[in-house]
């Protein structure tokens, strides 16, 4: 009781001494007491590829801020500033309003040019609330190319600043996609502010900078990929003119080496907003260029699935190495319905070997005939297919390996026969993937069962001060026996005379790979290929896609080999440098 | 419901409006209402977190005290390691959506080990071994928490024990002693008497003083006035130890002008404030301090900034009476029932509310450190609300079971 009293007392005392007592004195410090936080804006690091050459950089621009509250009130400053910078008034009320009553400066404009500028300073006297604030904003010296693996940046949302109203403020541009998005808060460094003393009605008081403290901005990270601009470029070249997408993954690390979608757009479109006429624009492009094609498109993977359903074959006993069926003749008979191969004289007698190297669907709908549905979903996803490949950029999709209970929701129960395990086991009907997942299990077989988890960021950090990130694997279940067998028929489908990949071949190297044409009702086929290469020894898994293109052995294989004979001709100038 | 827990909900319903509406208030301007409607969730997380534990039976929460404790000391030393917070501190755990602050939790859990420790070993009386455990319950986590660091929580937990020990019925003479090397620190670090050799005479006279009035306990003076001799030799070196920026805090209370634009900005800006607000304020909403970001953390430290702005004299004096009639209602249900745990829970959980009402308020007004202790039930932030809900609900249940023994 007399401790709460005394507790009363003393800040009763104190309340009553400087409200009432000097109450009128403290109500003339706060009116002379107007001071503008102005925000210091951090540069976002920087993005290189691995040899340091910088893809994302950043340069000085100058935006044009006003203090919502009291510009709000002045009609003739609004009028003025918009004649200024040629928009209407409308405009700058519009990007004021939304926070109406704060006191925080809102950018009206961006990235304006010298004249502007000069002119505004100039009449500064009758635009008292508004202020120039440099603020750094991206370059883009690497033009197009990696614009998937970087993302861009974006203005923040209102519901996004009212989610984390510590972080961000309103008119803030931050990452919206790829690298730019996923490493945002390493690349977005800290803004500072500094404070401006305006009085009251909004007139600058004599500012003495020096009496009120600072922060300075904190820039942000560099973030080093993994990618090599030598292969970025070649694949976005071999590209050129397509819809598809190649990817170069290092077996025994997960980096991405080049990671290429086509169409690409232009980032720097973003870099200071994009306007909603560019906006438009990128959106009703039919050919979807914002579209990571690699992770955000799951398509049939064709006969490239042939290497999963004869892993499921080999891991359920339920086929070997020296199986052989009916001998193909162009087509196989199911019920009342002909399946066709497609080649249509035939593969005469295989084995599983030979049915992977020849690509001979006959002998894989003879196998699907024999497989369990369920044995096929469960392995695929046991071995990560349809999953997320969990690369580390963002809006990654999801892949589709169907089973029962999937066909029963889809199609009723019952309304679906066993037919459809004859079309899902050469990787058509249903079953979809994204081209770094069937990649990262091909890799995953290279690297004998250790499945690695696909990186694009090397290192985070400035000079000698960059924390490297480390590699992951999962562990892949899968006999050694399965992963030798489907091995040999994979370094035969490049290698062997009958081959069906033999144009991603190398001189001086064994490549090991598969090819696949998915048929799709929409148009011409979709042209796969994925490998990887030294067969004895991997080092880099490539895929290839592209949409409506035709055969994978004549249209993705060759790309996969330029993509090859590059990463290797420039290890052996390497080795010879290192002699 | 009774006379005494039906008036208690009332008050603090009248005082969480309040905080929302101040939280709203000081943050609309940029945030819109994110802040104020996140403030209403975690009273009602809050208010769920009371009802429930007010129909726990307290016998089991005593059963159960030490094995909370634990469960806090073990969070504490976890969020050292894994833990998130402002300019590289480690006070939170991160789960994305929302944030947990185990240093609040502490609050109640070393309430309850005290609580629990001083019930069972009253036969003891004042014997120094009780007041060194006693202590020690509290020191653990007071250091781990000060590892994070989060000056204010910590000294708050660490000092937890004094009032408690009063409560046990120890003199109040005694526990100044016992608070004597931290007077040696304070009076010869240099931190509030510039002079060191003024701050020795000074601190010799006091402990001559003190133990003349006492008459302690020979063992009792040998290891007080040593510890306090040791302390005082080493106390310069401890004190530059401290983060820059924690010393700044202390500083800012002897050296305000010098430090005018320095760590006392924010403590003289508050002041501007709440003295601007004069007798009756300028009104809800129409603070003029707030809304240009002057006083940083307007919705959670300083909070009584906005409403000595915009209340002004009566408004803060009415809004300090409601807050200290809940911590005088906590220690009233402290002194009705009788069995000893619930009176020590309940005066543990009063003297939390009062030293944070007192602080926080004296670090608006600069008089006392800014330490980042809330005001209890207003300022924003969920495991703070959260907390003292539950200890509300602690304290609901004592007082339906104040007849047991």
């Amino acid at each position: 009781m007399v401790i709460i009293g005394v507790v009363f007392a003393v800040l009763v005392t104190f309340l009553f001494k400087y409200q009432i007592i000097e109450g009128a004195q403290f109500e003339v410090e706060s009116k002379k007491n107007y001071v503008i936080k102005v925000p210091l804006k951090a540069a976002r690091g920087e993005i290189v590829d691995t040899d340091g050459k910088v893809l994302v950089g950043s340069r000085q621009s100058f935006s044009i801020c006003a203090v919502p509250k009291t510009t709000l009130k002045n009609k003739d400053e609004i009028a003025l500033l918009a004649k200024l910078l040629e928009v209407d008034e409308e405009f700058i009320v519009g990007k004021l309003s939304k926070t109406a009553s704060s006191y925080r400066p809102a950018v009206v404009r961006r990235d304006v040019d010298f004249a502007t500028l000069s002119v505004i300073e100039e009449m500064s006297a009758d635009l008292s609330d508004v202020l120039v604030v440099a603020e750094p904003v991206r370059s883009y010296p690497g033009g197009e190319s990696f614009c998937h693996l970087l993302g861009y940046v974006g203005e923040v949302t209102q519901d996004e600043v009212a989610r984390n109203p510590t972080r961000y403020a309103s008119g803030d541009l931050i990452g919206r996609g790829g690298v730019e998005k996923r490493y945002d808060d390493v690349l977005s460094g800290t803004e500072g502010y500094k404070l401006v003393r305006v009085s009251m009605d909004g007139d600058e008081v004599p500012i003495d900078y020096e009496d009120v403290p600072s922060v300075s901005p904190e820039p942000g990270k560099r973030v080093r990929l993994c990618a090599r601009s030598d292969l970025q470029t070649l694949a976005d070249s071999l590209l050129a003119g397509r819809r598809g997408c190649a990817i170069v993954l290092g077996v025994r690390t997960g980096e991405v080496l080049a990671l290429s979608s086509n169409p690409v757009f232009d980032p720097s479109l973003f870099a200071t907003g994009i306007s909603s006429a560019d906006w438009k624009n990128i959106i009703e492009d039919r050919d979807k260029p914002l579209l990571n094609r690699a992770i955000q498109c799951a398509y049939p993977p064709a006969s490239t699935y042939k290497i999963v359903t004869a892993a499921v074959g080999l891991e359920t006993r339920l086929v070997m190495e020296s199986t052989r069926y009916k001998p193909c003749s162009g087509s196989y008979r199911f019920g009342r319905r002909v399946f066709k191969c497609w080649k249509e004289e035939g593969h005469g007698s295989s084995n599983l070997v030979r049915g992977i190297t020849v690509s001979c669907d006959v002998y894989f709908y003879q196998l699907g005939e024999r497989m369990d549905l369920e044995d096929f979903y469960s392995y695929s996803t046991l071995w990560g297919i349809p999953e997320p490949t969990h690369i580390d950029i963002p809006n990654e999709v999801r892949g589709l390996v169907p089973n029962s209970e999937w066909y029963d929701r889809t199609y009723g129960k019952g309304k679906w026969t066993k037919g459809i395990m004859l079309n899902i086991a050469i990787g058509q009907g249903e079953v979809l993937v994204t081209p770094l997942s069937m990649l990262c299990f091909i890799c995953g077989i290279a690297n004998d069962g250790k499945y690695p988890v696909p990186h694009c960021v090397k290192t985070i950090g400035n000079d000698g001060d960059e924390t490297e990130m480390t590699p992951e694997f999962i562990d892949m279940p899968m006999s050694d026996t399965t992963i030798g067998i489907l091995k040999k028929a994979m370094r035969n489908a490049v290698e062997g005379e009958e081959g069906t990949g033999k144009a991603a071949r190398v001189d001086g190297y064994e490549v090991a790979g598969k090819t696949g044409t998915a048929q799709n009702p929409h148009g011409d086929d979709h042209a796969w290929f994925v490998c990887y290469a030294p067969c004895d020894d991997p080092e880099i898994g490539v895929c290839v896609m592209v949409e409506n293109a035709g055969h994978g052995g004549s249209v993705a294989a060759p790309i996969a080999g330029r993509l090859l004979r590059q990463y290797f001709a420039t290890r052996e100038g390497e080795l010879v440098a290192g002699r | 419901m009774s006379g005494t827990v039906k008036p208690l909900l009332v008050v603090l319903g009248i005082v969480s409006v309040v905080g929302v509406v101040t939280i709203y208030s000081s943050t609309f301007a940029d945030y819109g209402n994110a802040f104020a409607v996140k403030q209403i969730m975690w009273i009602a997380i809050g208010v769920v977190a009371m009802v429930v534990i007010s129909r726990i039976r307290l016998k089991t929460v005593s059963a159960l005290a030490y094995l909370i404790y634990g469960a806090s000391i073990i969070m504490l030393a976890l969020v050292l390691v894994i833990g998130t917070g402002p300019h590289g501190t480690r006070r939170w755990f991160d789960f994305g959506l929302l944030r947990f602050q185990p240093s609040e939790f502490a609050k109640i859990a070393t309430i309850l080990a005290l609580a629990r420790y001083l019930s069972e070993t009253r036969t003891m009386g004042d014997s120094l071994e009780r007041v060194v455990r006693a202590v020690a319950i509290t020191a653990l986590p007071a250091l781990l928490i000060l590892y994070e660091p989060d000056l204010g929580s910590a000294v708050l937990v660490g000092f937890l024990a004094f009032p408690m020990l009063f409560a046990s019925g120890m003199s109040p003479l005694f526990l100044i002693y016992l608070l004597s090397p931290i007077f040696a620190f304070v009076l010869t670090s240099g931190v509030a008497i510039p002079s060191r050799v003024v701050g020795w005479m000074v601190f010799v006279v006091y402990l001559a003083g003190i133990n003349y009035l006492g008459r302690f306990r020979t063992t009792i003076v040998v290891l007080i006035v040593g510890m306090s001799l040791g302390v005082g030799a080493s106390a310069h070196k401890l004190w530059m130890g401290l983060e820059p920026y924690q010393r700044q805090r202390v500083e800012a209370l002897f050296k305000q002008e010098e430090l005018r634009h320095g760590a006392a900005f924010h403590a003289i800006q508050s002041r501007i404030a709440i003295g601007s607000g004069r007798a009756l304020g300028k009104g809800v909403l129409g603070g003029t301090q707030k809304a240009l970001g002057l006083v940083p953390a307007q919705h959670t430290d300083f909070v009584f900034s906005v409403i000595g702005e915009e209340t002004g004299f009566v408004g803060s004096v009415l809004i300090l009476i409601l807050l200290l009639y809940i911590s005088l209602k906590v220690f009233g249900v402290a002194g009705m029932v009788r069995n000893r745990f619930f009176y020590f829970l309940c005066y543990g959980v009063g003297s939390i509310i009062l030293i944070q009402i007192f602080i926080n308020v004296g670090m608006n007004l600069g008089i006392t450190p800014v330490t980042g202790l809330p005001l209890p039930f207003v300022s924003y932030g969920g495991s703070s609300t959260v907390v003292l809900w539950s200890c509300i609900g602690l304290v609901i249940s004592a007082y339906g079971a104040r007849r047991e023994y």
